[in-house]
């Protein structure tokens, strides 16, 4: 889940960091690069299962990366975040904000031979909107623009019930890739068995569990211009292993087994690091990073003194330190750093100091009983549920809990499996949960901070904030959409809703062979112009 | 004999009905909404969370839900697992082979150096060998599979990497798993042959023949070893059971695709008809082994079927 | 993590027909189980007394956290070394003991309870509600035993009560299949029958001749699933349904240290070692206890 796993990139910040990612890739340090080898199949160690190869119905971010092999998209999303020509040329915006229209690229073809035009276009909305269709991240990207029409063969119009600004960014996720109209009909409900894209790798075998296999599409003429390559991939084969036990992908690396993994955990990042034989390469993920909705709904989080108790009182950088070995810079804002959004001004709101955390508390009517804070004789009981299934959650939380405890907070970890665990976190029968949050475009905040949100784990209203958030996702001019984060984000810090605790990357580890690796916006990996040295 | 046979087959389907309304019921029993997971971000739209509950057929009363569930189970079909958008018999039918590698692995290692270790001990009763042997198999059924297969891993990942330690479903890759899959079935089959061997050993026939001088070898082979393997017949039934729960662990440890893991990720992310035909067809198999393993008993047993 | 119940059978058998000839040798098998028994003996102790003294044994809070000892290898300081939290091993590893022998202990015990009171219910009064009790207890005998801890344990939700009851449920079908047994056993005996013609109530036959029967082989099957229940309890800790964190738990502790066996062995080593040498105690116990109790009764465990 998107909201739920630990993963992977997204946005780079800066030019300056693709840059750096090409050196690392392009002229890999110690000569290990030979002359391309043009049938080399790449094994990959994955950390998720696949829910589904379905870019509309998967709910999971790491079938995203899959994806973008599989299938094209409109637009191709830059790391930091420039709206680039892929299947679509070009596309002009309608004055009242509600119309796109699309130029589609001529001579693409999907990979069962179907031709790609406006009618595949349309075809493919029409399915991600089908009442009968399964849709997850793809429906929720689409925002009110839910409507294509067809109006020349290689136009298309997309029509949305409101001003809709984050669609252009949102429409290069993979999760909106072009499938084959023919295979949505033929398919239907295994669609997911049977992924047919216009991509660079077409699908060769999916077993649940264990792998994906995807082969190299020799008839791809049509890579994205910002992927500076043209034609198909020199990569002849990728095998997306699936080995969720990161002790196991660690052990699968290492011993040759695969030639890149994906979510190193800190420790192994570290000492595989210093051994100097790998690539090391960060992706950062675009979004909230990882962070802690504080249940401003229910006591005693209720009580702000608390919930700014709570920020005050865990030591990110330590909390890092025992759960990650270090690895992570401590996130102090709401949108992540590097993204669309990003407020530097926040980032010294509340730092990390227990004697503040208990003078606030104590301002707030709390007095310390036996250690622990209490209030009309009701101690200071926080909850904190996490994910059972993602190792990272939990040691998260335990990590938090021992912050907590320290000042005089009596903390309990609940861990859950995710069924129960979404129950507890809707109806607010927790206090704080750790998670992550990946998105493109700032507007993620209103899954967040609105009043009915499902995702209102803050279970929090504020007029002003739910004013700022709509407002922002109308605004298209980009200057005045900062200024309106940047005010809404400190509404968030303000009252103590939203505990960031530390950016999100995805710590990939490849063979010095494998070179060439990008991503687009939102961290997705792109190995159509990646290559395997001999 | 065929009134017996008729027999056994009706309490096979009256258990496996019996576990068909226990799972049933208690997979409904687990807390949270599965909806709302497979919905991810679009959770919060109730008309797709109405919709999604209509399409898994949770609307309506649990008695119709079963109905309509194992009606179509008789017709073969498993339904469609919406947490990994496939048919469940397609997610079958990929996740078995693995596991049926895996326990066949793991039975003949089990049975192969059960047997070894409890003959030997047997035919040196009481002396340091037999001590030794039954030391090693106490040992083996008090090791915690999972942290045996965490030392194996620590072994031959990095230390000495003969064997693949991760996933695959090659040759390589089948070893450390059912080495841990088999370890303490090892010890207690060893158990079991020593004492049916001894069993074996004092019977009268046998103390016959070896008053009339027939060499120890002879007596072993024809009569000792016939009549103690008849009994390890019933164990190989027993533990299709037993490794399947060893299944599920060891398929967690190492990584690999199968059974066992896939039913630990059905219940805890509650999808109910994946938990349901996993559950049932496990039970039948556990269930029709020992029938087989009871059929099999008289022919081998000339004794048993005069009875 | 087997149920050893098979064996059972086959060593009740042996100690049937190891008859008169050879009565040196029957003096060595004495001595043989002397020793398991002494030798399982002396383990549980000592793992006992480890366990209570550990605030002897060790200053550290098992519990505190210490980014600066994060993964110490051991030393002096930490002699088992320190784990990701740079929480002392020693002090969570035998902390730990506490909370993994009292839950086998007390799964043992809620286990045992409910099955031989469900075993009582059902041979004594027989009849619809008997039948029921059976049946019941046939389906969950068929039903793998980490199907049922499983699931029950998702259902109930995390917490170390809630997954002591998961592994429970897997025994109270084992002890009630024992207990109806015997029970059905010796209600035939005459002077049982002749006892309730006379208009003994039930409660005085179960507690006079009932429960004195059957008592032995209760001991026999609680000591020999008290080794399977810690294993139990330590394997769903370790697929995370468990205790919650901190609380130390040897399974819980491996289940930390899994994913990082190959830089911080130590994490896995010792609390695996601990419940192995418990296991290997408790069984030792049980093959002792079960060869000096009576062993005619442990053939029925077999059928479990």
């Amino acid at each position: 889940m998107r909201f739920a796993r630990k993963s992977v990139p997204a946005a780079a910040v800066s030019l300056l960091l693709a840059a750096a990612l090409t050196a690392c890739g392009g002229s890999s340090a110690g000569g290990a690069a030979g002359p391309v080898d043009h049938n080399a199949k790449v094994t990959l160690g994955w950390a998720e299962p696949v829910d589904t190869l379905n870019p509309a119905t998967t709910g999971n971010r790491d079938v995203g990366p899959i994806d973008a092999n599989i299938f094209d998209t409109l637009v191709w999303l830059t790391p930091d975040f420039k709206v680039t020509p892929d299947l679509a040329t070009q596309w002009q915006v309608s004055p009242d904000n509600k119309t796109y229209t699309f130029t589609l690229r001529q001579g693409v073809k999907f990979q069962d031979g179907t031709p790609f035009d406006a009618n595949a276009v349309v075809a493919n909305f029409s399915y991600i909107t089908d009442k009968s269709t399964q849709s997850n991240i793809a429906l929720g990207l689409l925002g009110p623009c839910t409507t294509a029409t067809a109006t020349a063969q290689y136009t298309v119009t997309i029509g949305c019930s409101a001003p809709y600004s984050p669609l252009l960014s949102q429409l290069g996720e993979p999760y909106l890739g072009m499938q084959s109209p023919a295979a949505i009909k033929q398919y239907g409900k295994d669609l997911g068995l049977h992924p047919v894209g216009t991509g660079p790798f077409s699908f060769v075998s999916y077993t649940p569990n264990q792998s994906v296999v995807l082969k190299r599409n020799d008839a791809y003429q049509w890579a994205p211009a910002a992927t500076n390559h043209s034609g198909p991939p020199n990569i002849a084969q990728l095998t997306f292993q699936i080995v969720p036990t990161s002790q196991a992908r660690v052990n699968q690396f290492q011993s040759g087994q695969s030639d890149f993994m994906q979510e190193t955990p800190g420790i192994f990042w570290n000492t595989l690091q210093k051994s100097g034989r790998y690539t090391a390469i960060r992706f950062p993920i675009s979004g909230m990073g990882i962070f802690a909705p504080i249940n401003a709904g229910s006591w005693p989080t209720s009580d702000p003194a608390v919930r700014k108790a709570i920020e005050y009182a865990v030591d990110k950088t330590g909390a890092i330190k025992v759960a990650d070995d270090g690895v992570f810079a401590p996130s102090n804002t709401p949108l992540q750093k590097g993204m669309v959004g990003y407020d530097p001004s926040l980032e010294n709101e509340y730092s990390y100091d227990p004697a503040k955390a208990e003078a606030t508390l104590q301002a707030g009517g709390w007095t310390k009983v036996n250690g622990i804070y209490q209030k009309d004789g009701k101690p200071l009981s926080i909850t904190i549920t996490a994910i059972s299934t993602v190792p990272e959650y939990p040691l998260i939380a335990q990590a938090i809990q021992g912050y907590l405890r320290a000042v005089g907070m009596d903390a309990q970890v609940t861990q859950l499996a995710t069924p129960a665990w979404l129950s507890a976190n809707i109806q607010g029968n927790m206090s704080l949960t750790p998670l992550q949050y990946i998105a493109v475009d700032p507007d993620a905040l209103h899954l967040w901070f609105l009043p009915g949100q499902y995702f209102n784990w803050s279970h929090f209203t504020d007029p002003a904030l739910t004013a700022l958030i709509n407002q922002g996702q109308a605004e298209p001019d980009q200057s005045k959409r900062l200024a309106i984060y940047a005010q809404a984000q400190k509404i968030i810090m303000d009252q103590a809703v939203d505990m960031p605790i530390h950016e999100n990357v995805d710590l990939v580890m490849t063979s010095k062979k494998l070179t060439g690796l990008q991503y687009s916006g939102g961290g997705f990996e792109y190995f159509g112009a990646a290559s395997m040295s001999q | 004999m065929t009134t017996y046979v008729l027999r056994r087959l009706a309490s096979i389907v009256a258990l496996a009905f019996g576990i068909s309304v226990l799972v049933f019921l208690i997979i409904r029993l687990i807390p949270g909404d599965p909806a709302l997971a497979l919905l991810g971000t679009n959770a919060g739209d109730p008309a797709l969370v109405t919709r999604l509950h209509q399409q898994l057929g949770l609307d309506e009363p649990w008695p119709v839900q079963y109905l309509q569930w194992i009606g179509a189970v008789l017709h073969g079909d498993f339904g469609y697992s919406y947490g990994n958008q496939q048919s469940v018999s397609s997610l079958l039918a990929a996740n078995f082979p693995a596991t049926i590698q895996l326990t066949i692995g793991g039975l003949a290692l089990s049975l192969f150096f059960g047997s070894i270790i409890g003959v030997v001990a047997a035919l040196r009763r009481n002396r340091a060998t037999d001590t030794v042997a039954m030391g090693f198999a106490l040992t083996c059924m008090s090791i915690p599979s999972f942290w045996l297969g965490l030392l194996l891993i620590l072994l031959f990942a990095v230390q000495i990497p003969i064997f693949d330690v991760v996933g695959g479903t090659s040759l390589k890759g089948l070893v450390l798993p059912a080495v841990t899959l088999a370890l303490s079935s090892i010890g207690f089959n060893a158990r079991f042959v020593r004492s049916s061997v001894i069993n074996a050993q004092q019977q009268n026939h046998v103390i016959n023949a070896r008053a009339k001088g027939i060499t120890a070898v002879q007596v072993f082979r024809r009569h000792v070893l016939r009549n103690a393997l008849l009994p390890i017949l019933t164990i190989v039934g027993l533990q299709v059971g037993q490794l399947i729960s060893g299944v599920v662990i060891v398929e967690t440890v190492f990584s690999r695709p199968g059974i066992g893991r896939l039913l630990v990720q059905a219940i805890l992310s509650k999808d109910y008809l994946t938990v349901q035909a996993v559950v049932l067809i496990i039970a039948v198999i556990y269930a029709l082994t020992n029938f087989i393993v009871d059929l099999l008993y008289p022919v081998l047993d000339p004794r048993v079927a005069s009875r | 993590m087997q149920p050893d119940t098979v064996p059972r059978t086959a060593e009740a058998a042996e100690t049937d027909t190891v008859l008169p000839p050879v009565t040196r040798r029957r003096r060595l098998i004495q001595a043989f189980r002397h020793r398991s028994l002494l030798a399982g003996s002396i383990i549980c102790l000592v793992l006992a007394v480890l366990v209570l003294a550990a605030p002897l044994l060790t200053s550290a809070d098992p519990n505190l956290q210490d980014p600066l000892s994060a993964f110490a290898q051991p030393s002096g300081a930490h002699p088992f070394g320190a784990d990701s939290f740079g929480r002392d091993l020693l002090a969570r590893v035998l902390y730990g003991g506490r909370t993994t022998i009292l839950a086998s202990l007390s799964v043992v015990v809620l286990g045992g309870v409910v099955g031989t009171a469900l075993g009582l219910v059902a041979g004594y009064f027989r009849g619809a509600v008997g039948f029921l009790i059976m049946r019941l207890v046939d389906l969950l005998l068929a039903f793998p035993g980490i199907l049922l801890a499983l699931a029950v344990a998702t259902v109930l939700g995390p917490g170390l009560s809630n997954e002591v009851i998961a592994v429970a449920a897997i025994l109270v079908p084992v002890y009630a299949r024992l207990v109806e047994g015997a029970t059905a056993e010796v209600l035939h005996l005459p002077y049982v029958d002749a006892a309730v013609t006379l208009g003994a109530s039930p409660w005085q036959i179960i507690r006079r001749h009932i429960l004195p029967n059957v008592a032995s082989g209760i001991i026999v099957l609680t000591t020999s699933w008290l080794g399977i229940a810690a294993l139990w309890i330590a394997a769903l800790s370790f697929i995370g349904l468990g205790v919650q964190p901190p609380t130390p738990e040897w399974g819980a502790i491996l289940y930390d240290g899994a994913n990082y066996i190959t830089v911080a062995w130590w994490i896995t080593v010792f609390p695996g070692i601990f419940l192995a040498l418990f296991v290997v105690g408790v069984n030792l116990l049980g093959d002792g206890l079960r060869d000096e109790l009576d062993p005619t009764l442990s053939r029925d465990l077999g059928r479990a």
